[in-house]
Parts: C-alpha cells; sequence; structure tokens
C-alpha cells in the first residue's frame, strides 16, 4: 500500500463480500472517472473467495487504490464503509457496491456542484439497469429532473423516497459534525442513515446527471439475491419494520416529527408495496407471521399517509389489517395492473365495497370503498376487468386451451355474449385469436380459447424474449385490453416450433410468470439455424440507421 | 351561490336548441342553474318557454359565439361555469355530474375536463377517443405541466368546465371566436386541472355544407390560433412538446388536406414553415416514417420539394390502390371459376350449409334443426357461413366458412342441404339436385316481400325481381301456423313447399324444465320471487337511429323494486352516467341487447313487453302475459303496412302510452282473466303447429325424406305443456 504525498479530492470507497467477479468492473468504472484526483478504498468484508487476490492486484495496478480488508466478517454494508470512512483522507465521499459502476462524469460533475455552493452533500440521478434484459430506466426521475439545492428536507419530503446512500457525494465534515455513520448490526441501514442525513442537512444539491449506475437483477434466484431482495424471509420484514421504528424514533428525537406522514406514505408507497406484490406467492402461515409483524407497524402509521396511496393498494392493506388474508392476497394479484376485483358488493346508498360483504368497521368502509375506481363509468378503453385462467389444458404441439374467466364487477359488459380476443405479439407482429366469452352469472363470463402458438407469424430473424397474452375485448368500436391472470403455478413446458417450414425454428415455453401479477408467459427462444446463422448476420447488418432507412422503405410500401 | 352555471350560448342552429333545453328540463338540477344567452328571435322564443327555470340574456341576430358566452357568465352566479353551445346535448344528469365532481375541487383548480360524445346528422353519441387522457390523469387535480397530455383533448369549451373567478381574471383573453384556441387556451393559463373521466357532453357536428363557407385566407386562422397560443407555453418544457406535436399534425393536414389555391398555399406554406421553426423545443424528435418526412419538409420551408414528395406519395397510393382493385377483381374472377367448376363436381348428399341472419353465426330456426341433425341424421355434415367478425362467437368447434373464400364457394357449390332463415346472396347457383330450406325468422305481423310494393319507406329501394328470383330457388318453406303459411304464399309466390311443422327455434319451450328456466335466470341474475319483464321493441324502418320510446329509468321506479327490467334495445352508451347506471347496479334493469339465444331471455322472464316484434309469436308458446306497447301503432301500420290489427287481435293487454303500460303492470292487468283469454285466443291462432318436436319433422322431412303421414302429428294445443313458467320453476 503506497500512499501519495497529497491529499486527493475524493474518496471512493468500494465495499466487496465474496464478488471476485465483478469487483474489477466497479473499480474500472472509478479509474476511468474523468476526475483523476481520486482514492479509491476497497473495503472487504472479510471475502472467502479470491476477492483479496484481485483487490491486491487492483492495488498494483494502480497507486490510488487501497485494500482494506476486515479482519472478521460482519455481514452488512455498513462496518465496510465505516472502517474506510475512518482511513480516508479525502474531503468528500463517496460508496459504491461491488456490483454496481459510477459513469465516468460521476465524481466530477458531484464535486463541482459542492464547490458552486457549500452543502452538506450533493445527490444525482441514478441509472439502473436490468441485468436479465439491460433496459435502463433513471430511478425515481421526477425527483432529479432538474439542478437545485434543497435547504432542509422540509420543502422536498418527496425526496425520502431516493434513500440510497450511495448515489450522494458527502462532505466530510458534514458526517464528522453530526457523527453520522452507518448503523452497524442491522439491515437497510442505507435507510436509516439517508433519513438522517437528509434531516441533518440543512442544504444539499441535486444534479440532474447520472451519478450511479445500479444493476438489477429482480429476478435471481432467492438463495443467490442480496440482502434486499430477499423478502420471502419473515426475518427480512422484521428487519425492514425495525429500522422504520429506528427512523420514526430518529424523526421524534430529531425534531422532524412534522415529516412524519411523508415518510409513511414512503414506506408504504414503496417499503409495503414490494411485499404487497409478492402475497399472492405466500403460503397462510408466512401471511399469518408477515400481519403479526406488519399490522402492530402500520397503527402507528400517519392515517393521512394510507389516503395518499392509490386505491388498490389501500384495499389490500387494509384487507391485511382486518385479518382476511385469503383476501388480500386476491386483492394483491395484478396491483399496478388495472385488474379489477372479482365482485364488489354495493350498499344501500350505493358505495361499492371490494368483496363479497359490506365491511362492519367504520376503517374498513373507508378503505374499502372503491367508487373512486369508477368500475361501472369509467370509459370503455380504460374500464378494469378481471380476466383468469381456470384452466389450462396442454394440446398438440405448441397449442394450449385455455378456460378463460373474466369478472367485470362494473357490469360494463351486456349480458350475452362477447366477441373476446387474445393478443400476442411476438416479434411486433400481432396474433389474435377470437373467441367468445358467455354470460355465467352477473358480472361474470366464461370462455374457451384455444392458442396454437406455431400459427404466430414471427419475424425473418425470429424473435427471443417473453410475451405476455391480453384479452381484448371491444364495445362500439372502442378496445378495452386487460392482463391475462394464470393459475401461479402449473408445470412450464417446452415445444420446438419449425416456423416457415423449418427455417426459423424457435423452442417455445408456456410457463408460469412467477411472481406478481402471474400472468400467462410465453416464451420464444430461437434455436437451430435461426441461431446459428440467421440472428447474426442480421445483427451485424442492422445498424441502427440500416434499420431506420428500412423502415422507412417499409411504411412507404405499405 | 349554485355549484355550476350551464350557460348555454348561441343561435338556435337547425332548431337544436329545443332538444337541448327539453333534456336540461326533464332532469331538475340541484346545485345548478340555467343561463340562455340567446342569439336571435328564434332562440329567445324557444328559451321563453323553459323560463322561470332558466334565465335568457336575448341577444340580437348575428351575435357571435363569443360575445354570446360572455353575455351570459355576466349573468351567471355559480361557481363553476359550463359553456354548452345552443346546437349541441347534454347526457341525461350530465350538470349534475359535474356540479357533484366540481364541489369536490377547491379554489386552486380552474379547470375540469370531461368526456365527450360526437354526433353526427349519419351517426348517434359516437364515444371520444379523449378517455385514456383522461383516465392517465386520475381523480387527482394537478398542474398543466404535469398532465402536459390533457392538451390532446378534444379542443372544445363543452368538454371542460371553468371556475367562474378564473374566468372573470382572463376573460379576455379567452374571448375568441375561434374555439379551438379558447379551450387551449383556458388549459394553458390555468393554475390546476382536474378531470372527471365520464361523458357529459354531446358535441353535434353539423353539416360543414350547412354552414358559412371558408374562404381560403381562412386557414392562416389555424397558424395564427398557434402562434398566439405558443408563446403561452415558452418556457414549459412539457405543454410546448405537445403542442407543437399538435401545431404540426395540423398545419400539415391542412395543408395536405385542403385543396388550396397556389398562391395561398405557397403563403400558408411559409408562414407554417416558420412557426414550425420558431416554436420548435429543444431535442425535439420528428415522428417516424413517412410523416417525419413531411414535418422535415416543412420545416426547411422546401415548398417545391414538399409538393414533390406529395405527389410521390399520391402516386404511390394511387399505384397501390390499382394493384389492390386489380387483385381483387382477379381474385373474384378465381373465385367465380373455382365456383363454376366446383357446380359441376356431383352432389355431396353429406353436405349441408347452414346461415341464419346473413352471415350471423348459429343461431334460430336452423340452429335448432343443425341440433337434431345431430342427432338423427349424425351422417350429414353441418358448415356454418359465418361472418370473419362473428366467427368469434361460434361454439368452440363448429365448422364454418367465412363468405368470399374459396373453400365458402365450394361447399356453397357442393352441399345437398342449404339451410337459411333468410336468402343466401344472389350469386348463389340452384342446383336441381340441391335442396333449399327457407326457415323464416319470424312469424310475419309486419308486411314482406312482394307485399312491401306499396310501403316504399320499409321495401327502401328492395329489388323485388331478384327478390323473386331468389325465392325461386327455395324447395321448402318452415310455417309456424296457417296465418304464415298463407301469408308468405302472397308475399313470396313460388313453388316451393309449405313444412306445416311448427318453428324450430320454439321447440326448446316444450323441452325445457324447471332446472333450464333457474339456470336462466341465475345467468342474468334475476333473484328468485322477483319478476323479470323482457322488454323487446322492434326496429322501425322509418326511424334512422334509435330513438328511446320508453323512459326506463321512471319505468322501473314505478313498478319498485321487485321488478327486474330485461331490456333488449341500444340504451345503453358507453360510460355515459345516466339514471339507468345506478339501476344497473342495482340489478333492477339488465341490458340484454345482444344476448344470445333470445330463446333462453324468454324463458327467465315472466312476462314480455314489446310493440311488433315477432317475438310475441314466439313467446305466446310459454303461455306467459304479453303486454303490446304501441305507442306509435298507426305511423307503423301506414308506413310498414300489417297483416292484421295487433289493436284488437292482441296476446293479452295493449298499452299506448307509457302510463298506460305502468298502470297494467300496477294493477295486475297484465295476468288478469281478460288477459289470458286473449291470450288463449292468439295462441290458437298463431301456435298452431309448435308443439316441441318441430324440428324433428323438419329433418325427418327435409334430410331423411320421410313422407309427411310418416311424421309425428301435432299436438293440439291443449295436450302440450309449456316449459314451467319461474314462478313454478322455483317453488
Amino acid at each position: 500500500m503506497t500512499t501519495p504525498a497529497t491529499t486527493p479530492d475524493v474518496t471512493v470507497t468500494v465495499i466487496v463480500y465474496n464478488d471476485a467477479a465483478r469487483l474489477p468492473r466497479a473499480v474500472a468504472s472509478l479509474r476511468a472517472q474523468t476526475h483523476a484526483d481520486i482514492e479509491i478504498i476497497i473495503s472487504d468484508d472479510h471475502s472467502t473467495d479470491d476477492t483479496p487476490e484481485v483487490a491486491r492486484r487492483l492495488a498494483a495496478e494502480d497507486p490510488r487504490v487501497r485494500y482494506l480488508r476486515l479482519p472478521e466478517n460482519s455481514g452488512g454494508c455498513s462496518a465496510p464503509r465505516n472502517r474506510a470512512i475512518e482511513i480516508a483522507r479525502a474531503p468528500y465521499l463517496m460508496f459504491l457496491d461491488s456490483d454496481d459502476e459510477l459513469p465516468p462524469g460521476a465524481v466530477e460533475s458531484l464535486l463541482a456542484a459542492h464547490r458552486e455552493r457549500e452543502v452538506d452533500f450533493t445527490m444525482g440521478a441514478v441509472r439502473r439497469v436490468r441485468v436479465d434484459n439491460g433496459r435502463r430506466t433513471t430511478w425515481m426521475p421526477h425527483l432529479v429532473a432538474e439542478r437545485r439545492t434543497v435547504e432542509g428536507i422540509e420543502a422536498d419530503p418527496r425526496l425520502l423516497f431516493e434513500h440510497l446512500s450511495t448515489s450522494k457525494m458527502y462532505a466530510r465534515s458534514f458526517l464528522d459534525r453530526h457523527g453520522l455513520r452507518f448503523p452497524e448490526g442491522i439491515h437497510y441501514e442505507d435507510q436509516l442513515f439517508s433519513a438522517q442525513a437528509y434531516c441533518l442537512a440543512k442544504a444539499f444539491t441535486i444534479i440532474p446527471d447520472p451519478v450511479y449506475v445500479w444493476y438489477i437483477d429482480p429476478f435471481a434466484a432467492a438463495a443467490s439475491a442480496s440482502i434486499s431482495n430477499q423478502r420471502h424471509k419473515v426475518t427480512n420484514v422484521r428487519d425492514r419494520v425495525h429500522v422504520q421504528r429506528l427512523i420514526d424514533d430518529f424523526l421524534v428525537e430529531s425534531g422532524h416529527a412534522g415529516l412524519r406522514e411523508d415518510k409513511d406514505f414512503k414506506f408504504l408507497k414503496h417499503d409495503f408495496r414490494m411485499y404487497a406484490g409478492d402475497l399472492p406467492y405466500r403460503d397462510e402461515e408466512w401471511l399469518a407471521a408477515f400481519a403479526d409483524i406488519m399490522n402492530p407497524y402500520l397503527d402507528t402509521l400517519a392515517p393521512g399517509a394510507f389516503a395518499r396511496l392509490p386505491r388498490p393498494e389501500r384495499v389490500v392493506l387494509e384487507l391485511l389489517r382486518s385479518g382476511r388474508l385469503a383476501d388480500a392476497r386476491f386483492a394483491a394479484r395484478g396491483l399496478g395492473q388495472d385488474v379489477a376485483p372479482r365482485q364488489v358488493t354495493t350498499d344501500a346508498a350505493g358505495a361499492p365495497y371490494w368483496g363479497d360483504s359490506v365491511p362492519d368497521t367504520e376503517r374498513g368502509r373507508r378503505e374499502l370503498d372503491v367508487s373512486d375506481l369508477e368500475l361501472d363509468t369509467r370509459p370503455f378503453p380504460t374500464a378494469q376487468f378481471r380476466h383468469e385462467i381456470t384452466e389450462l389444458v396442454r394440446g398438440s404441439g405448441a397449442s394450449v386451451t385455455l378456460a378463460v374467466r373474466t369478472y367485470d364487477p362494473g357490469l360494463r359488459l351486456p349480458v350475452g355474449p362477447q366477441r373476446a380476443g387474445l393478443i400476442v405479439s411476438p416479434g411486433g407482429r400481432r396474433m389474435t385469436v377470437p373467441f367468445r366469452l358467455d354470460p355465467v352469472s352477473p358480472g361474470v363470463f366464461e370462455g374457451t380459447v384455444r392458442l396454437d402458438l406455431a400459427a404466430a407469424r414471427l419475424p425473418l430473424q425470429g424473435f427471443q424474449g417473453i410475451r405476455h397474452p391480453l384479452v381484448r375485448l371491444n364495445q362500439q368500436g372502442l378496445w378495452n385490453s386487460g392482463v391475462l391472470l394464470a393459475p401461479l403455478d402449473f408445470p412450464p413446458a417446452t415445444t420446438r416450433v419449425e416456423y416457415r417450414s423449418g427455417t426459423t425454428p424457435h423452442s417455445v415455453t408456456v410457463e408460469p410468470e412467477g411472481r406478481n401479477p402471474g400472468r400467462l408467459q410465453l416464451r420464444w427462444e430461437p434455436v437451430g439455424v435461426t441461431a446459428a446463422v440467421i440472428r447474426p448476420v442480421l445483427h451485424k447488418v442492422a445498424r441502427p440507421r440500416v434499420r431506420k432507412a428500412a423502415k422507412l422503405v417499409a411504411s412507404f410500401l405499405k | 351561490m349554485p355549484q355550476l352555471s350551464v350557460i348555454v350560448y348561441g343561435p338556435n342552429a337547425q332548431g337544436h336548441l329545443t332538444e337541448l333545453l327539453d333534456s336540461l328540463e326533464a332532469h331538475p338540477l340541484s346545485d345548478a342553474e340555467v343561463v340562455v344567452a340567446a342569439v336571435g328571435d328564434w332562440a329567445r322564443e324557444t328559451a321563453g318557454g323553459h323560463t322561470p327555470d332558466t334565465v335568457v340574456v336575448p341577444l340580437p341576430d348575428g351575435t357571435t359565439d363569443a360575445a354570446a358566452r360572455a353575455a351570459g357568465a355576466a349573468r351567471a352566479s355559480g361557481r363553476w361555469l359550463h359553456f354548452v353551445h345552443a346546437k349541441d346535448g347534454l347526457p341525461a344528469g350530465a350538470p349534475r355530474l359535474i356540479a357533484e365532481r366540481a364541489a369536490e375541487l377547491d379554489d386552486s383548480v380552474d379547470v375540469l375536463l370531461l368526456d365527450h360524445l360526437t354526433t353526427t346528422w349519419q351517426s348517434a353519441a359516437r364515444p371520444s377517443r379523449d378517455g385514456r387522457f383522461l383516465a392517465a390523469v386520475g381523480r387527482a387535480d394537478r398542474p398543466l405541466d404535469e398532465a402536459a397530455d390533457l392538451l390532446r383533448l378534444t379542443p372544445l369549451l363543452g368538454n371542460r368546465a371553468l371556475r367562474r373567478e378564473f374566468w372573470v381574471a382572463h376573460e379576455e383573453r379567452l374571448t375568441t371566436d375561434d374555439e379551438p384556441r379558447a379551450a387551449h387556451a383556458a388549459l394553458l393559463y390555468a393554475d390546476r386541472v382536474a378531470c372527471l373521466n365520464q361523458v357529459a357532453y354531446e358535441n353535434r357536428e353539423l353539416r360543414p355544407e350547412s354552414l358559412p363557407p371558408l374562404a381560403p385566407e381562412d386557414r392562416f386562422g389555424l397558424i395564427e390560433r398557434y402562434e398566439s397560443l405558443m408563446p403561452l407555453a415558452r418556457d414549459r418544457r412539457a405543454p410546448r412538446v405537445v403542442l407543437y406535436d399538435l401545431m404540426m399534425r395540423d398545419l400539415v393536414r391542412t395543408f395536405a388536406g385542403e385543396n388550396l389555391p397556389d398562391e395561398v398555399a405557397r403563403e400558408f406554406f411559409r408562414r407554417a414553415s416558420l412557426a414550425a421553426v420558431r416554436w420548435r423545443p429543444e431535442r425535439y424528435e420528428h415522428p417516424a416514417g413517412v410523416e417525419g418526412v413531411r414535418h422535415a419538409l416543412l420545416e426547411e420551408g422546401a415548398y417545391t420539394r414538399y409538393r414533390a414528395f406529395q405527389a410521390a406519395n399520391r402516386a404511390r397510393r394511387a399505384a397501390r390502390k390499382a394493384v389492390r382493385t386489380h387483385k381483387r377483381r382477379l381474385a373474384a374472377k378465381l373465385r367465380d371459376q373455382q365456383y363454376r367448376r366446383a357446380l359441376t363436381r356431383p352432389v355431396d348428399p353429406g353436405l349441408a350449409v347452414f346461415a341464419a341472419y346473413w352471415e350471423r353465426g348459429v343461431a334460430c330456426n336452423p340452429a335448432a334443426i343443425a341440433a337434431r341433425l345431430a342427432e338423427l341424421a349424425p351422417h350429414i355434415h353441418p358448415v356454418w357461413v359465418v361472418s370473419k367478425d362473428n366467427t368469434a362467437l361460434l361454439p368452440p368447434g363448429t365448422d364454418h366458412v367465412v363468405p368470399g373464400t374459396r373453400r365458402y364457394w365450394e361447399v356453397l357449390a357442393t352441399a345437398k342441404y342449404l339451410v337459411n332463415n333468410v336468402n343466401f346472396p344472389n350469386a348463389v347457383v340452384k342446383r336441381p339436385d340441391a335442396i333449399h330450406l327457407q326457415t323464416h325468422h319470424g312469424t310475419p305481423l309486419k308486411r314482406m316481400g312482394l307485399d312491401q310494393m306499396e310501403h316504399p319507406a320499409a321495401a327502401k329501394g328492395l329489388d323485388f325481381a331478384a327478390l323473386l328470383a331468389r325465392i325461386d330457388r327455395w324447395d321448402y318453406s318452415v310455417s309456424a301456423n296457417s296465418h304464415s303459411t298463407r301469408m308468405w304464399e302472397r308475399a313470396y309466390p313460388a313453388r316451393y313447399t309449405s313444412l306445416d311443422h311448427g318453428y324450430p327455434r320454439n321447440d326448446v319451450f316444450y323441452t325445457s324444465g324447471a332446472d333450464a328456466v333457474r339456470a336462466a335466470r341465475a345467468r342474468l341474475g334475476i333473484a328468485p320471487g322477483k319478476t323479470a319483464i323482457l322488454y323487446a321493441p322492434t326496429h322501425r324502418d322509418y326511424e334512422a337511429g334509435f330513438t328511446p320510446r320508453l323512459d326506463l329509468a321512471e319505468l322501473a321506479d314505478r313498478l319498485g323494486e321487485d321488478t327486474v327490467l330485461l331490456v333488449r334495445a341500444h340504451y345503453f352508451y358507453g360510460g355515459a352516467t345516466s339514471p339507468l347506471t345506478g339501476l344497473r347496479r342495482s340489478g333492477r334493469l339488465i341490458d340484454v341487447s345482444s344476448y344470445d339465444p333470445v330463446e333462453e331471455l324468454c324463458l327467465a322472464a315472466d312476462a314480455l313487453v314489446t310493440d311488433y316484434s315477432s317475438i310475441m309469436f314466439d313467446y305466446a308458446n310459454l303461455d306467459r302475459p304479453i303486454v303490446v306497447y304501441a305507442d306509435d301503432w298507426e305511423t307503423y301500420r301506414t308506413t310498414r303496412g300489417v297483416y292484421f290489427d295487433l289493436m284488437t287481435d292482441h296476446p293479452g293487454q295493449v298499452a299506448r302510452t307509457q302510463e298506460e303500460l305502468t298502470e297494467i303492470f300496477r294493477s295486475g292487468a297484465w295476468r288478469d282473466d281478460n288477459a289470458a283469454k286473449a291470450r288463449a285466443a292468439f295462441r290458437r291462432r298463431f301456435c298452431e303447429y309448435d308443439d316441441g318436436r318441430a324440428a324433428e319433422r323438419v329433418v325427418r322431412r327435409v334430410f331423411l325424406g320421410e313422407p309427411e303421414e310418416a311424421l309425428p302429428p301435432v299436438l293440439p294445443i291443449e295436450d302440450r305443456t309449456p316449459a314451467p313458467t319461474p314462478e313454478e320453476a322455483t317453488a
């Protein structure tokens, strides 16, 4: 370990635990920073794989890199970060996880914001990259849309949603002045640390530039998922609630009790929402344990926080709080996908309530009143239905016969047979399979549709990806499409389909989605000549410019 | 202070003000007032008839719309203003809906946006495409910059209510005769906007030819509109991008769509090009494809190149059209040849083609015959003719052909049996050894066939020579009673054999048991003990669209909670809230317009209300009460022509007004002895052959070739047992 004579401008700490594979990428992104005068500390939480060798090699390659190895494993992110703060020499500090990266200009732009105006920390946009499909999105884009300096979190409590500690550059003096360190021995330390930083800071600057690249693998196997992704464990729920209580206490102690409703709203909208999406997949025992931990905490939240949520989320919360766990599971399916309840019940005054009864408590009536979904009056294209597959029978080849039940709690469809269509669009080409939905009782329709995936028209270059069929309904020339909910679990089946008489073969899989909302999932995988010849060749030829020109020509020839 | 002032303004254009004011009067407003800024004498007289509930502001002829709006608003006292042009309409209950939504909004909200319908002279109440923009915003109010897509709503004043104080503050800037400009400007000036995602306005588009003509120079008004609007969005990125989109779309459309004189066109293009460059937002991306090329050329101001591009595009379209027409003709020729060739092949005795109501699907008498055929003659394969749209509705596994396809012509050419309840197309050739079975689709009350010659309103340009050619193809004609047999003889004079076997579709009224009745009622959601009345009016030839003849909300109200109305008419349109919505929600009114099969509805209903629909002859089989509601019997009899006087030979009771109809049900007259007596006579006459075995007789006679004597004889009407009534079925 060499120590240069001068003080660097910024210290960036990379924490790592048993991640020798990705550590070099993280460090490389730091070494490639446009602002070169930085110190890089690799803080190793006592890894047991090749990490130490890799880290030492990296340190040997670049004098700016220092390697710090904890004497024993701490199991969290806090200890490695705190140890690094102890030895960091720069006046500004940043943190990076070994599986993520910093964009090249991150340090430069955050440091420039510090130099422009004296603030306690600066923060920027986080770019999220999905490992499975490469899709990029900006995390909480509305919060970081414009450059601004916020004088105290009260000025914009929405920022509580941006609870990452990594996308920020802290003035060391700020951390030291308040003795602010990452809390050790708990999970979700980021949330507490960020809440404290937001509350303690007199001013902080937000810049719209991307300053952090966050790689997420939302569907990684549960075992290998990072700590924050292990929602199936009851201890995970307990940890999350625990950290909330710590934050709540801190808000009171630090004189920020006024932020409570905003913080509660953030908890419901973000943290609780993640569990809510999983509810359909949990067994009764888990649900009971979940309710035991969650409900006492929910009782302490500000009522105003509930009122700010979209109605479907309020319904799930209320069903959970009133012990209707099986109902909560139903209500949680298709959250955010405009899926209607199976049934609503109207009271004497005409107000519709979720489910088959009018709630008997005042809170229940307030939370389960779904009038604001306007089920019976919203224009047809946005009307809400619930399409469920009740039976799924494999046919010959790549065909599958589905028994579909459609719930229409708003009684939008005239009682009579409906022309429905199943829509799947692999490779941008739409396949519509018409079928008939017959009324079986008020607001319930049933039909059967045979979906033959060999009949799909794939583009020349084939198609690789997944699709979820939609159910489409028509009324007076207006269309309505809704997701098709499948049984939560059924054995997947893969078939080889010789599209275009064998010139573009694919393997096609019919499977459950396996996560909320639990749609029917179809997966196309090019095989044989499609995978070996056609796609690689086209991939080489079809540069964006060629593609654009081809599109124009195609639109002209239409 | 009322919550809402509805300000009706403008002249009584084409007399539509009367309808508007009548509809407002029919639904009294609780928290709203009506101000009529009546332009001209006619409007003043019309509005005068509606005082004192409405405030009338008389204005001289020629007052502009903008001035009329201002004059009306000056007299308004409501917290919110809704400007309604005198030519437009308000769906029932719309003002109440707006007032209720407005009451939820605080004073930071300036504009409330609504959904609307569009009516033209030839189409009634078409839904708008605005719903998705309104839905995206939901019920929370927000500044326009966070919901800029709301600018994409149809720019009408009628689909937005304005807070009065906001109007007063911006009156001058919103007073313009260019309505879209005022509509956009209201949004751009507003602090916050809110949405009501429901239909609360009906925009009537008058025929452009009935309005004063536009001079070519008037097109510049479009550019001026956007030149005046764009500054309002100057430093607001999101609204600016949307407005720019709209501007480019309108400019390109106007320029391309209108045939402007060259000089005007050049000037328009020059100004449009300037506007396109001046207001282009930073980092704005043109749309893809041809539209993007147009935008780019407009921005460059390349008039000549644009024209060349336009010409090229037109040539391309013309070429494509020519190719397609040619292809179509070729295909038609090919099909015709294939049909001719197929006609030379021997007839296939194992093949039967079925069709009902043109290409609607498996229905009516043909469906009942096909079902029986499958039991009695399984060696004959049925193929249904179904239009492409209706294939979705077929029962799974039904073998079918779509008209115009190769197989369609093949089966029509080679099938031995052709069964239809209407006629097959003229092009279908009758082969000597093929058998055509005409089942008809109802006992005739109105005049049919040649008898329509004296009733041009009904005949509507029917080609009687072609009709005769079609009926000459019939081998058999199914009849349900001797009345039909005789009437078909005169309406369709040809050498077919009448099968006096009864209507196959009515078999179900004798073969169904209590479980079928209960199942049908469960499907419809009619609780046991409730009285279900099926209301099935017929279509009027002398009316262009659908006109409601009954105030269903009132009828349902008067008949009370224990009555369920099953309505088979087009009373309902997408999403419009009306008193009917509440009735539907509570299950007291069920929209069965598209229900299929209709026989099931009959089984479920305790009574039938109809006017002249042939459903009454079928329903009479059930021996359940029937009430004829004939408010326009004289008109119908004169325009359509009838075979007998329904007013005297009716099936139970006759009502001439809604009041009488209500009374018949409230007093119990619908099922008293008089009604039973009339029904008995009616049944004797019209249910003559319907005994539950009609399909069997038809199949055995036509498909199995049995002689008439071998068929089961028709059971006398006294010995028949119809399906149990709902009361009996649920007892």
